[in-house]
């Protein structure tokens, strides 16, 4: 695969949708690798009885799917080695359900150099199968050329 | 779920009950598997070490997680549905390292019908240093 460089990247670009099914097995692994045992995530029968209604699957996990590489693989390019995640934003508009199936949109919001430094800052917007935005991640990495 | 802090029991300058993880080579082994982000800097020693990072590093998206997790207990649906978080990573997490998430309440306010609590949020790592900073919100709907 091609790596794709700073240069290739334009603000507002588009990149083409992707799809992200929240299955049980990667919710499990998910849960496990950030070691969050809340049983609102992982206890069926305890989360029916919340004002929730049923489990849900924390918000952040949209770090999973909202990633660089993540976000440049349907161009079927690859990043630069070197690449280092600088900031991010979240803002969490709606509830995410085990088995939601995810449609993610998202642009090159922005792209500067600051003190020799090149910036990117992806905007992922995340709706649900009823087209609810479930949220949105600003992701900003340090392009290394 | 009672469980839950209230807006209105928030007291600007408090810090809320800090989360404290332990990161580890399995633990960053397991998340990049599920991120399919296959970056050597995680996994490969070798390779880690000759680069300017002189080693394994976590990935960032992984320990964001951990203020995440802070935030999701004290506030439940004020956070799920409506909360923000914007950080900066500025130190490199290790295998091993001891982390230390903390939230303080910097400000109370209200916004398009809601009432916000802001947060100062910091993870710190075993030697008190910053891994991430940056500030939450927490968004609570009115009469509730």
């Amino acid at each position: 695969m091609k790596e794709i460089l700073y240069d290739d990247l334009i603000k507002g670009m588009q990149l083409p949708d992707m799809t992200y099914a929240l299955t049980d097995d990667v919710i499990d692994k998910y849960l496990e690798a950030i070691d969050d045992l809340n049983p609102l995530y992982i206890d069926e029968d305890y989360a029916k009885k919340t004002s929730f209604n049923g489990r849900i699957v924390p918000p952040i996990s949209m770090a999973i799917y909202s990633t660089v590489s993540s976000v440049i693989k349907p161009l079927k390019q690859k990043t630069p080695p070197g690449l280092i995640h600088a900031s991010q934003k979240f803002e969490f508009t709606g509830l995410v359900r085990p088995g939601d199936e995810l449609l993610i949109k998202t642009i090159v919001e922005d792209k500067y150099e600051k003190k020799g430094r090149k910036y990117v800052v992806f905007k992922s917007e995340v709706f649900n199968k009823d087209g609810q935005k479930i949220g949105t991640s600003w992701l900003s990495p340090i392009w290394p050329k | 779920m009672s469980c839950y802090r209230t807006f209105e029991e928030l007291i600007i300058g408090e810090e809320l009950t800090p989360v404290i993880k332990k990161m580890t080579q399995e633990k960053i082994n397991r998340y990049v598997s599920i991120a399919e982000d296959y970056n050597p800097i995680h996994t490969d020693e070798e390779f880690a070490k000759k680069t300017p990072f002189k080693g394994i590093i976590a990935p960032g998206y992984q320990t964001m997680a951990y203020i995440s997790e802070l935030m999701s207990r004290d506030f439940g649906n004020a956070w799920y549905v409506g909360g923000k978080l914007d950080i900066r990573m500025v130190k490199v997490v290790r295998p091993g390292d001891l982390l230390t998430a903390r939230a303080k309440v910097v400000d109370k306010k209200e916004e398009d019908g809601k009432n916000i609590a802001v947060f100062e949020v910091h993870l710190k790592n075993q030697d008190n240093e910053d891994v991430i900073i940056g500030s939450a919100e927490a968004a609570f709907p009115k009469n509730n």
